[in-house]
């Protein structure tokens, strides 16, 4: 079985899977038809997905390793939205916009995507714009762009997708 | 007894939601320019859904319906972050300048100056 076969297969089941959520039905012929239309679909689309579907090498260690990481994200995202809370709250509006560079070290283009998304759920900073390597984050006030500087997000990110070594 | 406790727990869920993105809308009118709007708008979008569709989650016990409100929150994630970074991404390749401070003029221009370096606009 190709590397491509794989991926079409992996895209079939998602969607075979989606289907079910939606139709909510377990008779025969529903998941029959269920089956070849996902097959169909994804054969379909898949000149559109090729390019960038190639990249993603997610095996199961991955996956895990970014489960385990949920409970820090989902915590991240509670501290960021108290901090905005906080923030507009006060009738003083205690803000102090900076734009920094942020030098990646990733090699891949997905490893990249989830860094740029884990910045913008952090408290105080948000991806704006990518080039290469270099990561433009707009910081709401100064402190977390130092606190970004620490590169423990990059670090996290090297650990889920093992380029640590 | 379940019954009436899952349901104020849904009705939490849902109260806390609905605060966030009231939190959200409030940054939206009050911060001063699009980079700063967009941190309060992409943030409490996905904590204020995610927290309401909990608490849906939550009220419609075991069924079918949990996979599609599962759907929805993870379409959710997914769009709200890239939209964020594509408004954001707009609003860089149009050379809007990030509002800043209020401090010395002086220090305004050196900032602005060393931005445009750092961007080439």
């Amino acid at each position: 079985m190709s590397k491509v076969d794989k991926k079409i297969r992996i895209l079939a089941l998602l969607l075979f899977v989606f289907w079910v959520a939606l139709s909510e039905s377990f008779n025969f012929l529903n998941l029959f038809l269920g089956f070849f239309a996902a097959l169909f679909v994804s054969y379909c689309s898949w000149f559109l997905l090729k390019e960038h579907f190639l990249d993603i090498n997610i095996n199961f260690r991955i996956f895990w390793r970014f489960c385990i990481c949920t409970g820090q994200i989902i915590k991240d995202i509670f501290r960021a939205n108290t901090d905005v809370g906080e923030r507009v709250m006060d009738p003083r509006l205690p803000i102090s916009p900076a734009v920094v560079k942020f030098k990646s070290s990733l090699s891949g283009v997905f490893p990249k995507v989830i860094l740029a998304a884990f910045i913008t759920l952090k408290p105080g900073t948000l991806a704006v714009d990518f080039e290469d390597d270099v990561i433009y984050v707009h910081c709401i006030a100064d402190e977390f762009a130092k606190e970004l500087m620490e590169r423990k997000l990059e670090n996290l990110v090297k650990w889920i997708f093992e380029e640590d070594k | 007894m379940f019954e009436v406790m899952t349901k104020s727990l849904a009705v939490l869920f849902l109260s806390v939601g609905v605060f966030f993105l009231w939190v959200g809308v409030v940054g939206i009118i009050r911060l001063p320019d699009v980079y700063s709007r967009l941190h309060a708008a992409t943030k409490c979008d996905i904590l204020g859904a995610g927290l309401t569709l909990m608490g849906l989650i939550i009220y419609e016990g075991f069924s079918f319906n949990v996979l599609k409100l599962i759907a929805v929150a993870l379409l959710l994630l997914s769009s709200s972050l890239v939209t964020g970074h594509a408004v954001a991404r707009a609003a860089m390749r149009t050379d809007l300048i990030p509002w800043q401070e209020n401090r010395e003029d002086r220090l305004r221009v050196e900032k602005e100056k060393l931005f445009r370096e750092i961007f080439k606009v």
